[in-house]
């Protein structure tokens, strides 16, 4: 609450009043948002690899039914298939992971800044939001009394949660905020420094109750391979193995912004992606969680259709996202972008983002206050089961 | 040398740059004093000040001050201490420079040796900017002028060109520091000015490949949204005009990194950004940002953010001070001043509500308990764990600072920084002797301890084992992850005492024992290389074993990189006959190219529209002339004639000393000869008539250097289909150079000198690292006893050593108390 106040103080602004639709007890649900930094390339993600106007956008760069696995066919631009590296995920297409194509939101911004907080906000280029759109629903669903934290960033800053009003940590490793003291603080007259000291109770209250929880979850049935993303997933595996109740991780892996040199910078991070969430999906699955956790990606914005002069792609437009967990319908979602349309050489979506964003809301949190109703899309129908 | 070289090529540049903007008559400008005169902005009374005061004053506008410090300044009045601040406001360092901000490593050789050697050359590279953290770190606690610090990381922020996005180019992020530093205190526009044309910058924001064909707007967009304006102050047209007067603004790897202006990438025509209409360049581009009037505000928003406060400024204050600035002809100094006596600054509502920056509060620590007793890289890896790099934000925005510096994984390393801080200042470290024959430069990664290290030496008696040591200022991966790129290591130099009677050394091995790992860690030992007995010894040159698989991507190929437990061994009498032959190449002949390398650093594919092969002399002595680097092209144009070409940008100092009247120039200016092997026409010979008889042995004596063209170079690695066609073309060059014209004697020109020295010594970036390993606070050190006497002059701590109201019983409280994460 402190901090609710702080935010009206420095940005003279008022906050909305959360209408509560608290359940009285946490059902154990994770989700884990995964950010995709820099802006992934959809199009050679989710690749229309025998489309001869894809090979005119990207004469360098584009890849060959060799380079991948198809997966379906679409009526805009033929047979598609998953970048080769994403192998693993390809696999599980059939069961629990969903590729979302073709989404995006109405005049794109291309700034990496702005366009994460619009995502962030559940915004877009024409109107922005204050709130953050998954602080906003957690903290209506859930009453700090039955969960441990509202939420965990695990990849440096509180990103996602900066703006909410509930209790939010950041942490490189849990092992840094293990063994924290609580001491007990007086209001002091300094927003800046109750903020801070409010914040630093938090953390020894988390640390107190994970803590406990945490020596139960040591070791993970399976190895998790190396790397920035897997290093994070590791943790995230901690958290949920051990039932300490956070419903909402975040997580990143940063690259993608390949403006040059793209093939093999593209290749190596791809792969990265897969087996980092291949190896946590096995393991959520050993410890009998996969059902209990989904995971979302998102990306500031696509890239543009055609390649660049130095072999990478610039910023663009609509993306490919995915969606995987124990509750998700696998399959690929939404219509992929026609390349024979390009407006000023960009894709147009045909997915909000927002209608995510509704399906999470929904189906996930039961979160019946939450305003995404009008991005409701029948494309993402049966997708969380 | 190369500096000076560079500069006059920049003038010369400058001069014929065209500029078709009618220049608008400068208005008079207005200083501080004189506009304070005159202004009816709200402004400060002269009154005398209390310690509180002065405290509150000098942490505002520069680090947390030492009990000392604030002594110094008791029975000031508020102008006085404006004045003195303002007066010894000083941003030339005062930590002697590092020696390889002079040394040129020659980045084009990078692209032509061997994997393993480009490896070896950016860890050099990333090593330097090892030490620039620290240098920088030093520079702050020793100022004495705070302020002026202060006013360079600012700008440092806002003028982002971070290191990870530099490809290694320690030197390029040199110059774009020193650009930053020379004008953060004084003359704006001139930074602006500076900022299209430095190298970092427009390596970091792609306008390197900013050409008419394909304009990249990365460097447009983000020095409106970001460098100079702020979001909302421009359209997309701004955007895509302003891309277009940038085109060709580029840098050269040839005598050093520097600016280049690429004609040929370069668009004409008018271009209209906001209301100004003319055939615009980059250097044009500063000046009409600077007419947009929300230039001024963007800074007068962010130094306000800066020494005011971090709440949201009165709109009116904004205002005042961007006249002010404007007036001014943009002095820092001035609004400055302007904002110091406004009464905004002083109003007691803004005092205790900016958030320190982990650097901020490092630096302010050590200086206001006038200690050392943390090694400085422990200080930099304290200041990364809080959550800021130095010399590498995140992105081109910046660190958002103010309450993003609050996030609760940085409070704890916050806190976990006091507590190290604490244990090492009541019980301070020995520090070791300077003059040890042995140093090491050691980098870390703890997992549930910290690595630990020994040193083994053979001698002419048997072996001698040094004490097994922890790496204390390893990175806790428990804590904090793991390092993700090697740029992040925290070098450290260790010297190590070895008794004098271990002579006749043979090897040198570092052992990593002890060894652990788990699914959330890992311990791992990195040496970057040694120096024994004032010989440095990079860690590319030894041996590792054993071979331990380390991580996906391969890194036991590559020495150093301690993975598990094993060593790294060095054999002196190997190592030395490396450098002797390195150093021994054939000696100069008279009459000969005298080189230490010819290298193809690049070729076209067989279809290009272009087809050559871009070829450079690492040195040059020819005839009692020489260059530093000599480049030049030979290549087959569209009539099917084989061509040297040699444009006058290429060479350090200018290739020839005299150009025909008859080269080709571009748009820039720049002269290119080019000579047919096998022209058809007389007039083909115009610009090798044109040259002098000197000049044209010269043309001769390159000619003839086709024969002898490796194609082992790193280009054709990279391209194999191309290696056939050009092997087939260097034959028929090599056939034609062999002609009576052309010929200048009967035996081979190329003479290789000395090949491999200059290599090495490109690779040993490591010996300089952790050179600094004392640093004394402006008010010297105490022991924490009398840094106690001295604070309890002052008063009660509670009365002035806290910008919010709190009661602490003594100095190590103080340091522990979060109202100090506040200004």
């Amino acid at each position: 609450m402190k901090r609710r106040a702080f935010n009206q103080w420095t940005l003279a602004a008022g906050c909305t009043l959360a209408l509560p639709s608290f359940a009285n007890s946490y059902n154990g649900r994770t989700l884990v948002i995964l950010h995709l930094k820099g802006a992934n390339d959809g199009l050679n993600t989710l690749v229309p690899y025998d489309s001869d106007d894809y090979r005119k956008l990207r004469p360098n760069i584009a890849l060959s039914a060799d380079d991948v696995i198809p997966i379906a066919d679409s009526a805009n631009v033929g047979p598609l298939g998953l970048h080769s590296e994403l192998s693993e995920l390809a696999d599980s297409v059939s069961e629990d992971c969903a590729v979302l194509t073709g989404v995006g939101y109405p005049s794109q911004n291309r700034s990496h800044f702005k366009s994460a907080q619009i995502w962030a906000s559940g915004s877009d280029g024409n109107r922005m939001r204050r709130q953050g759109w998954v602080t906003e629903s957690v903290e209506r669903t859930h009453d700090r009394s039955v969960i441990d934290l509202h939420g965990a960033s695990l990849s440096g800053g509180l990103d996602v949660f900066a703006d909410g009003a509930g209790e939010y940590v950041s942490m490189a490793r849990l092992n840094q905020i293990s063994g924290l003291q609580a001491k007990e603080t007086a209001m002091t007259g300094n927003p800046l420094l109750d903020l801070v000291q409010q914040r630093t109770q938090t953390l020894a209250k988390a640390s107190q109750a994970l803590d406990a929880k945490l020596k139960r979850a040591r070791y993970l049935p399976h190895r998790m391979p190396h790397g920035e993303l897997s290093g994070q997933l590791t943790e995230a595996l901690r958290v949920i193995g051990s039932d300490a109740e956070i419903p909402v991780l975040h997580v990143q892996l940063d690259g993608f912004d390949t403006h040059e040199g793209q093939v093999r910078r593209h290749r190596r991070l791809l792969r990265e992606l897969s087996e980092a969430l291949d190896a946590f999906k096995r393991n959520l699955k050993s410890m009998g969680k996969w059902d209990q956790t989904l995971v979302m990606t998102y990306a500031e914005f696509g890239r543009r259709a055609a390649e660049n002069g130095s072999q990478g792609t610039d910023h663009g437009t609509a993306n490919t996202h995915f969606v995987m967990g124990g509750r998700v319908k696998g399959g690929v979602y939404g219509q992929h972008p026609r390349l024979d349309r390009l407006v000023d050489g960009d894709m147009q979506f045909g997915l909000d983002y927002r209608a995510m964003y509704h399906e999470v809301a929904q189906h996930w949190w039961q979160d019946s206050h939450a305003p995404w109703a009008e991005f409701q899309d029948s494309e993402l129908k049966g997708l969380l089961v | 040398m190369i500096r000076s070289i560079l500069t006059l090529g920049f003038l010369t540049l400058t001069l014929s740059g065209c500029n078709t903007v009618p220049s608008k008559p400068e208005p008079a400008q207005v200083n501080a004093s004189q506009w304070l005169a005159v202004s009816d902005m709200p402004k400060a009374d002269d009154v005398p000040l209390t310690a509180a005061d002065i405290a509150s004053f000098l942490r505002r506008t520069g680090f947390e001050p030492s009990p000392t410090e604030i002594a110094q300044h008791l029975g000031m009045t508020r102008h006085q201490l404006i004045q003195q601040t303002l007066a010894g406001l000083n941003t030339r360092p005062v930590v002697p420079v590092p020696d390889w901000v002079d040394q040129d490593p020659r980045y084009w050789l990078a692209d032509v040796v061997d994997e393993q050697t480009a490896q070896a050359f950016r860890n050099a590279r990333n090593a330097e900017v090892g030490q620039l953290r620290q240098w920088w770190l030093q520079q702050m606690i020793e100022t004495p002028s705070p302020m002026a610090e202060r006013l360079v990381m600012y700008f440092d922020n806002v003028f982002v060109a971070g290191y990870s996005g530099l490809n290694e180019k320690s030197h390029a992020l040199w110059q774009h520091h020193q650009l930053i530093r020379q004008h953060a205190a004084s003359d704006y526009a001139a930074l602006v000015q500076g900022i299209v044309r430095d190298p970092a910058v427009l390596i970091y924001l792609d306008n390197d490949r900013n050409t008419k064909e394909a304009p990249n707007e990365n460097l447009a967009r983000e020095i409106m949204e970001l460098y100079v304006l702020g979001e909302g102050n421009y359209t997309e047209r701004d955007i895509k005009q302003a891309a277009l007067a940038l085109t060709g603004y580029s840098y050269t790897e040839l005598g050093g990194i520097g600016f280049e202006r690429q004609a040929w990438k370069m668009a004409g025509g008018s271009k209209t950004i906001f209301d100004q209409r003319g055939n615009f360049d980059g250097d044009d581009l500063p000046r009409i940002l600077l007419d947009q009037p929300a230039a001024a505000e963007h800074v007068a928003r962010g130094l306000w953010t800066e020494f005011v406060s971090t709440q949201a400024p009165e709109p009116e204050a904004i205002e005042y001070f961007a006249e002010a600035f404007r007036a001014s002809g943009y002095q820092v100094d001035q609004l400055l001043k302007v904002m110091l006596h406004s009464a905004y600054f002083w109003d007691p509502k803004h005092q205790g509500f900016g958030v320190k920056s982990p650097v901020e509060f490092v630096v302010g620590t050590v200086r206001s308990t006038q200690s050392n007793s943390l090694p400085l890289v422990q200080l930099v890896g304290a200041i990364a764990a809080q959550g800021q790099t130095l010399f590498d934000p995140p992105d081109v925005s910046g660190y958002d600072g103010g309450l993003d510096w609050m996030a609760p994984e940085y409070l704890v390393e916050r806190q976990a920084f006091v507590d190290d801080f604490l244990a090492a200042w009541q019980a301070p470290p020995m520090p070791a002797g300077p003059d040890t024959r042995l140093k090491l430069t050691l980098a870390g990664e703890a997992y549930q301890g910290p690595p630990e290290y020994q040193v083994v030496i053979q001698h002419g008696d048997g072996f001698w084992y040094g004490d097994t040591t922890a790496l204390t200022y390893a990175r806790d991966t428990e804590r904090l992850g793991r390092y993700q790129d090697d740029s992040e290591y925290d070098w450290g130099q260790i010297a190590i005492e070895v008794p004098e009677q271990i002579q006749d050394v043979k090897s040198i091995k570092v052992r990593f024992v002890r060894d652990a790992a788990g699914g959330n860690g890992d311990r791992n030992l990195f040496v970057g290389g040694i120096e024994w007995e004032g010989q440095a010894i990079p860690a590319g040159v030894g041996v590792q074993s054993p071979g331990c698989s380390g991580n996906s991507e391969g890194t036991k190929r590559r020495p150093g990189h301690l993975y598990c437990s094993g060593s790294w061994n060095v054999d002196l009498a190997t190592f030395g006959q490396a450098m002797t032959d390195a150093s021994q190449g054939q000696p100069p002949v008279p009459g000969a190219l005298n080189t230490r390398g010819l290298h193809v650093r690049w070729a076209s594919a067989e279809d290009d529209r272009w087809r050559d092969m871009d070829l450079v002399l690492d040195g040059l002595e020819f005839e009692g002339r020489e260059w530093e680097v000599f480049s030049f092209k030979l290549g087959i144009d569209d009539r099917g004639e084989y061509r040297i070409s040699i444009k006058g940008n290429r060479c350090v100092p200018d290739c020839f000393d005299r150009w025909p009247a008859k080269a080709w120039r571009d748009k820039a200016g720049i002269p290119t000869v080019s000579v047919p092997y096998n022209g058809s026409q007389s007039w083909s010979y115009d610009h090798y008539q044109g040259l002098s008889k000197a000049n044209r042995r010269l043309v001769k004596a390159l000619m003839s250097t086709a024969s002898q063209i490796s194609l082992d170079s790193r280009t054709f690695e990279r391209n194999p289909d191309r290696k056939a066609f050009w092997a087939e073309q260097r034959d028929k060059f090599a056939q034609y150079a062999d002609q009576r014209r052309w010929r200048l004697s009967e035996q081979p020109l190329l003479n290789l000198i000395a090949s491999q020295e200059s290599m090495m010594m490109s690779m040993m970036g490591m010996q300089m690292a952790g050179q600094a390993l004392d640093y004394q606070p402006p008010t010297g050190t105490l022991t924490a006893q009398a840094l106690d006497q001295q604070a309890m002059a002052l008063g009660p701590l509670a009365d002035w050593a806290l910008p919010v109201n709190a009661q602490v019983a003594d100095f190590g409280e103080l340091i522990r108390h979060q109202g100090r994460y506040l200004r």
